[in-house]
């Protein structure tokens, strides 16, 4: 059967779930391309008048550009406005924006219209893989018609000086058993603590890496997600996503333990570890999903400002998860970012920034033995660290980053003892965009995976087996207005030719097998 | 499991419709407002008269704001050239203003001039429509401070200009079929249709090749959506703008035209506020 597993989603290390590709009737589909295409129309008339489209857009009247590079990307302005609350960088004005209406420096300080709070993301395209083995997928490599493919709907903004708030949800017609509506993130922050920039708290679920040098949303190349299962062991990886690589948790043979094994099963022991028919979704973690830090979305807090001036900004913060021990316990993840930024010469702008995250107890290293699980003696924690620098200036916009991830040396008794472990792996990713014009941007993106994990699960035993990933994107994106992006883009395997051992099984591994994927399709905010 | 279906996309039609309505109307509101005469850009900047005094901390902390609040288009040197000034404009004017320059669009002074106090300080309160936000929520100590700021960034030789507030004869007169047409007559006879076009919207047969002082295309306004007026849109925006003109651009003064006869101007006003279709 046809899974799509969903990786930025908002439960814990990016929720890999899957999702079979039905349920959604004609009339559906029929009334929601409808929707869209008087959306699309609409958005195309209304901004060719006024650029001011999405919702900060509105409520400050100013083009989209103003914070954007292009559309989803932040310029250094945007992501200054966002670290202020969703406030003017600067100031703390609350809900006093609206500069037709107001008759003084307080008239007028209530709630801006909905239409100042509320945006609409819209994402679908048509896509075409080309597998290297297609008889080692369960995956089309027709052409797919997605459409839509997320469409996302924002309340965000300031309820009054200082406090703001950010609510994501997303409605994904290939990303649930039945199209709905669920929350994506959704946190409140508390702005200006003890003075202008000094301590902003930030509380809910959202995303850590949001103030990294290359943060894990806003991609000009949106992340493609995975079709895959992660209720086998090990997971069964039709598709491998394409993202950036440096996000994902880059680890082979790893699980959330006997703790995501089900409670009862007809015919068998309930709770029985080793029972794979047991086990639930999420409970494989694959190598590609980003995670920890780089999680799309996770509940907890964080502190950040810039009490020492301009350039240096700090953020640290805790996120709650659950340990991968056969019985689950809370675990805090702890994390601390810092960057400098730069603004210099001529329309030029640079920062560079590192991170630390540790999560304790975060793994359970696991092998399957034809069929039977074995754990390790104990979850292991689990380390990521990185790096990560952009560049602005004029029209070029260049970011990157190198995160490292290490891991506990696991330890097995019995069968497992003899498994061989790569305690270590390193991601990298660096895209540069131009805009040729005010109207066309220009990408590339260069992903790349060493990755770490299990190597062996015993001498002379292949399966599974971690293997590197390697992936060059392209982009061409034509924006007839600011909040419109039309886009076509490809993404080469660069590992495609590289000659692995054979798959414990047969068939090609699937870092390997997705030879490249070509999308053409709309990205558009109102 | 057909009602879940039904309710979602009730949810997203009742999600996304609204908010289409409100975006369009959003702007339609903003300038029947401004049609209407109803408070648009009431702003004065006499309700600010208390000011801190100008010395060497005021200005020093004018810095630290623009630091803060202004650089990331301004930039650093303060000469326009920010890093968010290319994405946000390079094709077409304007770009973020060049401290360092002498003239100045948005004026109450006459053409070649510097710009009063006042005239800063209500471009920051009051932002530019499409382009800068307005920065109503610092506070008027704030705002002054950074005007005193700007106002030490301008090049020697021109602060030796003094400026000269432009006459403002009359005021606003009510908007009757006598006075739009008197307004017509003036629009054909300065020539406006040139750069704005026939009906206002910017289509004039000038408008392709106008540039402004950097050689950047700058396109006339379209007099028909009084809500992208950069330099504001009420009656006595519109007097300011018509007389001062915006130096840099390719807007200029129409100050000796109107010579002797300023009150004039309030008809051709009242023509262009007409051409407001909504």
């Amino acid at each position: 059967m046809r899974k799509l597993l969903s990786i930025y989603r908002s439960e814990e290390f990016g929720a890999a779930k899957k999702y079979p590709v039905s349920g959604w009737g004609r009339v559906e589909q029929l009334f929601v391309i409808w929707l869209v295409l008087i959306g699309i129309g609409m958005g195309i008339v209304y901004s060719s008048t006024a650029e001011a489209i999405p919702a900060f857009a509105r409520k400050y009247d100013v083009s989209c550009n103003v914070c954007h590079t292009r559309q989803p990307r932040l310029n250094p302005y945007g992501q200054r406005f966002m670290e202020n609350g969703f406030q003017l960088p600067g100031t703390s004005d609350g809900g006093v924006t609206e500069k037709r209406l107001f008759g003084g420096p307080l008239d007028g300080a209530t709630l801006d219209k909905i239409s100042n709070y509320m945006a609409v993301r819209f994402r679908a395209d048509i896509q075409k893989a080309n597998f290297r083995d297609k008889a080692a997928t369960e995956t089309s490599d027709d052409w797919d018609i997605v459409f839509p493919n997320v469409v996302n709907i924002f309340f965000a903004g300031t309820a009054t000086k200082d406090i703001s708030f950010f609510l994501e949800t997303e409605y994904a017609t290939r990303g649930a058993e039945e199209p709905a509506l669920r929350f994506e993130r959704a946190y409140l922050v508390f702005d200006n603590l003890g003075g202008q920039q000094v301590a902003n708290l930030k509380i809910g679920v959202f995303d850590p890496a949001s103030f990294f040098a290359f943060p894990t949303h806003r991609q000009q190349l949106n992340p493609v997600p995975p079709e895959a299962e992660t209720d086998t062991y090990p997971p069964t990886i039709n598709r491998i996503p394409l993202l950036p690589l440096a996000f994902a948790s880059k680890m082979y043979g790893l699980s959330r333990g006997a703790s995501y094994v089900g409670v009862d099963t007809p015919g068998g022991a309930a709770n029985d570890p080793t029972d794979s028919e047991q086990i639930k979704e999420d409970f494989a973690i694959l190598p590609f999903a980003p995670l920890l830090y780089n999680s799309p979305a996770m509940t907890g807090l964080s502190v950040h400002g810039r009490p020492f001036g301009p350039n240096f900004l700090y953020q640290i913060g805790v996120a709650q998860n659950k340990t991968a021990e056969s019985t689950s316990k809370t675990r805090w993840d702890q994390y601390i970012t810092l960057r400098y930024d730069l603004l210099y010469g001529e329309y030029s702008a640079f920062q560079v920034s590192g991170f630390y995250y540790t999560a304790p107890k975060a793994a359970m290293p696991t092998l399957n033995m034809a069929g039977t699980l074995a754990y390790a003696d104990q979850a292991v924690d689990w380390n990521r660290y990185g790096i990560g620098a952009r560049w602005t200036s004029k029209w070029w916009d260049v970011y990157g980053t190198v995160i490292w991830d290490e891991i506990d040396q696991p330890s097995f008794t019995g069968v497992g003892s003899t498994s061989t472990w790569d305690t270590s792996a390193m991601g990298t990713s660096v895209e540069v965009d131009y805009l040729l014009n005010a109207r066309w941007l220009l990408g590339t993106r260069y992903d790349s995976m060493s990755a770490g994990g299990l190597i062996r699960g015993m001498p002379g035993w292949n399966q599974p087996m971690k293997q590197d990933a390697s992936f060059i994107g392209l982009l061409a994106k034509y924006y007839p207005t600011p909040n419109i992006g039309l886009y076509v883009r490809y993404h080469y395997n660069l590992e495609s030719s590289a000659t692995l051992p054979t798959a414990l099984g047969g068939g090609e591994h699937p870092a390997t097998n997705l030879k490249s994927m070509a999308f053409a399709g709309i990205d558009m905010a109102f | 499991m057909i009602h879940i279906k039904k309710i979602t996309v009730w949810v997203l039609t009742m999600g996304i419709l609204p908010l289409f309505i409100s975006t369009q109307s959003l702007a339609a509101q903003s300038d029947k407002k401004a049609k209407a005469g109803i408070k648009p850009m009431s702003i004065e900047v006499a309700q600010y008269t208390k000011r801190p005094p100008v010395n060497k901390a005021t200005v020093a902390e004018g810095r630290r704001l623009y630091e803060n609040a202004c650089i990331f288009c301004h930039g650093v040197e303060a000469n326009g050239k920010g890093p968010v000034a290319y994405f946000l404009s390079r094709d077409t004017a304007p770009l973020p203003r060049d401290f360092t320059l002498g003239p100045y669009k948005f004026r109450s002074t006459e053409s070649g001039e510097p710009p009063l106090d006042e005239d800063l300080f209500r471009t920051i309160t009051k932002g530019i429509s499409g382009y800068m936000p307005a920065f109503v929520a610092l506070d008027a100590d704030d705002r002054w401070k950074l005007v005193y700021y700007i106002e030490s960034l301008i090049p020697e030789d021109f602060k030796d200009v003094e400026p000269v507030p432009i006459k403002v004869v009359g005021k606003p007169v009510p908007m009757t079929a006598m006075s739009v047409q008197r307004g017509y007559l003036l629009y054909q006879k300065a020539k406006c249709w040139e750069c704005h076009g026939g009906g206002g919207k910017g289509d004039g047969e000038k408008a392709p090749k106008l540039k402004d002082d950097l050689d950047i295309p700058a396109p006339p306004t379209n007099l028909t959506m009084p809500s992208s007026f950069k330099a504001g849109n009420r009656p006595e925006d519109l007097y300011r703008t018509i007389l001062s003109g915006l130096d840099g651009g390719p807007m200029p003064s129409f100050q000796d035209q109107f010579e002797g006869h300023e009150q004039d101007i309030w008809d051709l006003i009242n023509y262009i506020r007409s051409l407001s279709t909504l």
